[in-house]
């Protein structure tokens, strides 16, 4: 009897405790927080392209403090420097990954729903990473298909339709204020996703050996963007440009590592223009308008959103989809666009705009990467 | 466990290569102060959390410590647990769980903080009298809240624990209330290392006598990606006549 009323005390105090805090409204989301997938090949990248999972760790912070810094300030002065700051981390050669959830803190709590899809689908991107950096993976297609196949079943992945990025997913009433305002920011984080594509082709090339020696061509060039962005581009680079073999041979995961790249721009839009969306709810609603569109629950079984569905673009530089340099295949006039990883690997990348300038524009404070 | 053994699974935690995603500042009870946060560990994956302290008593023998734990995240925002611990002088301890008793623990996060709503979980912890002088199991229900300001996070915990097989100068139940914060020291740019400190007042085991009261400040640093090590100090300040001068406690959190 003494028990039972020691339990009700205690039950109680927790429950005091808890109404206490928990206000009457709000935004209640559960967390999901994933382990990666379990594989033989789970952490290749750090054992055999150590330099390539640096480069990644960099990128992680990049895309985290710019968000929190474009919820702070607007200021040109200050986003000017938040990108500077990120090239200092990148070149810092990061050996763990940031936290982003300390990173960014008011972007993670005030749009989890978002942020849980960014983590869930970086996961699926560093295990294909990692299964094609492994040697001791047998049948990896298979098992990146099994890997997929357990991705699409969570609520919160991207889906592997391809969706349009240049065209109704860039025409919403913030689109391209990011490119706009701070051009330098746009095309340095559209050059973390170009070696993210990139680096797939160089995967496929072959062994982790193979991999180790080719990379550090690929990570220079990407460096050379780094210091110089490419401001010609008007587009994000897209996954078969940059890896066309990879995007043939795994055109769902293509289509899902573009869409969640652009969903990365509606955000950094969103973001940019605090006129349209002056308070954080304002934000987070315009934030829970688009999201939508990108998960993969929202079309399987059921389409209801095609009307976002792009071309197929799945043919490599200028396959289906891209008329040869710079063009869509629907008309779209896409400018300089930036080349494949088999193009700068053989030294064919490098006329005109696309090529970045050898002298650095930016000089890190850190200096060069230790690599 | 042998001195030996715990030598070796440190050295094999050392060996363990990096890897993308433990979760370093996620707080749970020991590694290395008793405030825990509302989150467990992500659904997947296996923790391995390892440690040695020393406490030194007002009255009686000064103890060694060497807990062992094994989390693992059985399904979305849900963890259980399975512990020990040894100790050394272990008929000299007044409290409930004795040394080689198992705690079995399942911890649940309701929801993801967000600006204006606060991250929820509840502990429920089962201690099985294995251990040296153990005489009863015990019930331990925690509520847990963590509401961060900026990058401080606040926690409180508060928990109420039935005991059996007490004496009957002993309590049969305990209360214990902590709270606490953490804080990522270097952030944003550096997110590797989050100091944390807690006060805490619990009832003391024996009826009669006075609640102890003491406080605790700690960090947790990440080595690699894939390990995070730890370390701890506290005290004691009032409580019964035998409490704990001084404590101090280390150890190492792998992901799996």
């Amino acid at each position: 009897m003494k028990a039972r009323g020691s339990v009700l005390v205690g039950l109680g105090v927790v429950v005091a405790i808890l109404a206490a805090v928990f206000p009457a409204g709000g935004q209640w989301v559960t967390r999901d927080h994933r382990w990666q997938p379990r594989g033989p090949w789970n952490w290749a990248v750090p054992r055999e392209l150590p330099q390539l999972f640096r480069e990644f760790n960099g990128i992680d912070f990049g895309h985290a403090h710019l968000a929190e810094t474009l919820l702070r300030t607007q200021d040109p002065q200050r986003v000017e420097q938040a990108r500077l700051e990120v090239l200092d981390f990148i070149f810092s050669s990061p050996a763990v990954p940031p936290d982003e959830e300390q990173v960014a803190p008011t972007l993670v709590r005030m749009a989890w729903e978002v942020q849980r899809a960014f983590n869930w689908t970086h996961t699926l991107h560093r295990s294909f990473y990692d299964a094609l950096a492994s040697d001791r993976a047998q049948d990896k297609e298979g098992a990146l298909r099994k890997v997929l196949a357990d991705y699409l079943e969570k609520p919160e992945a991207i889906t592997s339709h391809r969706l349009d990025p240049h065209g109704k997913l860039w025409s919403f009433p913030e689109s391209k204020s990011f490119r706009q305002r701070f051009p330098k920011f746009n095309t340095q984080i559209w050059a973390y996703h170009w070696l993210q594509a990139a680096v797939y082709d160089v995967q496929l090339m072959g062994n982790a050996a193979r991999q180790r020696e080719l990379m550090p061509r690929l990570i220079e060039w990407y460096h050379g963007y780094l210091r110089q962005p490419p401001l010609e581009w008007q587009f994000m680079p897209m996954l078969p440009e940059g890896a066309p073999a990879f995007s043939a041979r795994f055109p769902e995961a293509a289509a899902i590592f573009d869409n969640l790249h652009m969903l990365h721009d509606n955000l950094d839009d969103i973001l940019s223009r605090p006129d349209l969306y002056p308070t954080l709810e304002d934000k987070r609603s315009a934030i829970l308008r688009i999201l939508p569109i990108y998960l993969h629950r929202n079309h399987a079984p059921e389409d209801r959103y095609a009307e976002y569905h792009g071309t197929a673009m799945g043919g490599g530089h200028t396959g289906p989809g891209i008329a040869g340099h710079g063009q869509m295949g629907s008309g779209r006039v896409m400018g300089p666009r930036p080349p494949s990883a088999l193009e700068v690997l053989e030294g064919k990348a490098r006329s005109g705009e696309e090529t970045p300038a050898p002298p650095a524009e930016h000089q890190p404070s850190s200096g060069q990467p230790k690599h | 466990m042998r001195p030996l053994t715990l030598v070796s699974l440190a050295v094999l935690l050392c060996l363990v290569p990096p890897a993308h995603a433990i979760d370093h500042k996620n707080l749970d009870e020991g590694r290395p102060l008793r405030l825990e946060d509302a989150y467990p560990i992500a659904s997947g994956e296996l923790a391995l959390e390892a440690g040695v302290g020393f406490t030194l008593q007002r009255r009686g023998a000064d103890r060694a410590l060497l807990p062992l734990e094994v989390l693992y995240g059985a399904y979305p925002n849900l963890q259980f647990g399975l512990g020990s611990h040894v100790s050394t002088d272990p008929h000299e301890i007044d409290e409930q769980a004795k040394s080689g008793d198992l705690q079995l623990s399942v911890l649940y996060n309701f929801n993801q903080e967000t600006l204006t709503v606060p991250a929820l979980g509840v502990k429920l912890t089962l201690n099985v009298p294995t251990g040296v002088d153990s005489s009863g199991a015990d019930v331990e229900l925690k509520g847990i809240v963590t509401k961060s300001f900026n990058r401080v996070s606040v926690h409180l915990n508060a928990a109420y624990a039935v005991l059996t097989g007490t004496r009957r100068h002993e309590r049969d139940g305990q209360y214990q209330f902590i709270v606490g914060a953490s804080y990522p020291v270097g952030a944003p740019r550096y997110t590797r290392t989050t100091l944390v400190a807690d006060v805490f007042i619990q009832q003391a085991p024996r009826r009669g006598e006075s609640e102890i009261v003491g406080a605790e400040v700690g960090f947790r640093h990440q080595l690699t990606p894939r390990l995070v090590l730890d370390a701890g100090i506290g005290s004691e300040f009032t409580g019964p006549a035998d409490r704990s001068r001084f404590f101090i406690t280390t150890g190492l959190s792998v992901g799996f």
